[in-house]
C-alpha cells in the first residue's frame, strides 16, 4: 500500500515544538487519520493546535516561570537594542560599507537586520534560561512583542489619520520578523527528546 | 476538607467515549467518537491534554501499544477509565439530570 506522507514541515514542527509527553502517539494518530483520508488542512490545523495547547498548558502551570520569561526577553529586547543601533550606524558610516549609504534604504535594512538577529538572540537566551518550558516561554515572549509592537504601530497611526492606510503595510510587514526571529533562535536548536517513543522503521 | 474539582464538559465527552470504545480507546477513535456526536471538530491534541489531566487526577489510566508501520513507526497509547472515573461520570451524571429536571426552557426541545 503506498501511503500519503503528511506534510512534512508540519511533522517537523509537531515534532519539535509539541509539548505533550504523549507527543509520539498523537504524531501517530496524526499520521492515520491523515491516511485515512483528511486533508492537508486539516493536518495543519490539528499540528498548530497541538503546539498552543501545549504552550498554553506550561504557561497556565507555571505562571511564575512565565512572568520571569517574559521580563528576561523585554530586558533583553531592551538592552540589545543600544548595540544595535550602534552597530547599525557603524556599519552605515564605515568606509568599507560606504556605498551602502548611496541606497536610501540601506539604513532601514541594516537596522532591520540587525534587529531581526538581536530578536534571535534574545529568543535564544530565553530558551536557555527556560530548558523545561522553552517552547511555550519563547511563543509566550514572541506573543508578547507582536502585540506590543503592533499596538504601538496602531496607536502611531490613529494619531495621524491622513495617512494612508497602504503606509500600514511595510511596518505591520517587518514588524512581523521580530516576533519570527525569536521564535527561530529560541527553537531552532531545540531537539525532541521523544518521551513515549517507540517505532518501528517505515517500509 | 479535600477540594473535589469538577468535571468539565470536555472532560465528561472524553470519559464518556472511553466508556463506549472499552479496550480499543485511543487518540483517533475517541477524537472520532467526540466528533460524531457532537458535530464539531476536536483537536487530538486538546484531547491528550485532557488524557492526561484526567490520568494525574486517577480518573484513566494508559497503555503503551506496539508500534506500527501505517502510524509512521509510532505506537498508539490505549486509554481506560478507572473505577474512581466511573464514579466521576456517574456523580456527574446525577448532578446533571438534578439540574436539568423542572427547567421549562429546557423541554419541548425548540430552543
Amino acid at each position: 500500500m503506498s501511503a500519503a506522507r503528511p506534510p512534512r514541515v508540519a511533522s517537523w514542527l509537531l515534532q519539535h515544538l509539541a509539548s505533550s509527553p504523549r507527543r509520539e502517539s498523537l504524531i501517530g494518530d496524526l499520521i492515520e487519520q491523515y491516511q485515512n483520508g483528511r486533508s492537508t488542512a486539516w493536518y495543519w490545523r490539528q499540528v498548530l493546535a497541538a503546539i498552543l495547547v501545549g504552550a498554553i498548558k506550561d504557561v497556565r502551570a507555571n505562571k511564575l516561570v512565565a512572568i520571569r520569561a517574559v521580563a528576561i526577553g523585554w530586558l533583553l529586547y531592551i538592552l540589545l537594542s543600544f548595540p544595535v543601533n550602534w552597530l547599525s550606524g557603524v556599519v552605515i558610516h564605515s568606509r568599507v560599507t560606504s556605498w551602502l549609504a548611496a541606497f536610501w534604504w540601506s539604513s532601514h535594512l541594516t537596522g532591520t537586520v540587525l534587529v531581526y538577529v538581536a530578536c534571535a538572540v534574545s529568543g535564544w537566551i530565553v530558551a536557555r534560561l527556560h530548558q523545561a518550558h522553552s517552547v511555550a516561554m519563547v511563543l509566550l515572549y514572541g506573543a508578547s512583542v507582536l502585540f506590543f509592537e503592533y499596538g504601538m504601530i496602531g496607536w502611531t497611526f490613529s494619531r495621524h489619520p491622513p495617512m494612508p492606510q497602504a503606509m500600514l503595510i511595510l511596518p505591520l510587514f517587518l514588524t512581523m520578523g521580530r516576533p519570527i526571529s525569536i521564535l527561530i533562535g529560541g527553537l531552532w536548536p531545540r531537539r525532541s527528546d521523544g518521551a513515549d517513543m517507540r517505532r518501528v522503521p517505515v517500509q | 476538607m479535600a477540594r473535589r474539582e469538577f468535571l468539565g464538559g470536555f472532560e465528561l465527552l472524553v470519559l464518556l467515549a472511553l466508556i463506549r470504545l472499552g479496550d480499543e480507546a485511543y487518540g483517533v477513535p475517541i477524537s472520532e467518537a467526540i466528533e460524531k456526536s457532537s458535530g464539531r471538530e476536536v483537536a487530538l491534541g486538546s484531547v491528550y491534554i485532557t488524557l492526561e489531566r484526567l490520568e494525574r487526577r486517577g480518573l484513566v489510566s494508559s497503555e503503551l501499544g506496539e508500534p506500527t508501520a501505517v502510524r509512521g513507526g509510532r505506537a498508539k497509547t490505549y486509554f481506560r477509565i478507572t473505577g474512581k472515573g466511573l464514579r466521576e461520570v456517574r456523580q456527574a451524571q446525577r448532578t446533571l439530570i438534578k439540574l436539568w429536571r423542572d427547567v421549562p426552557q429546557l423541554h419541548g426541545g425548540s430552543a
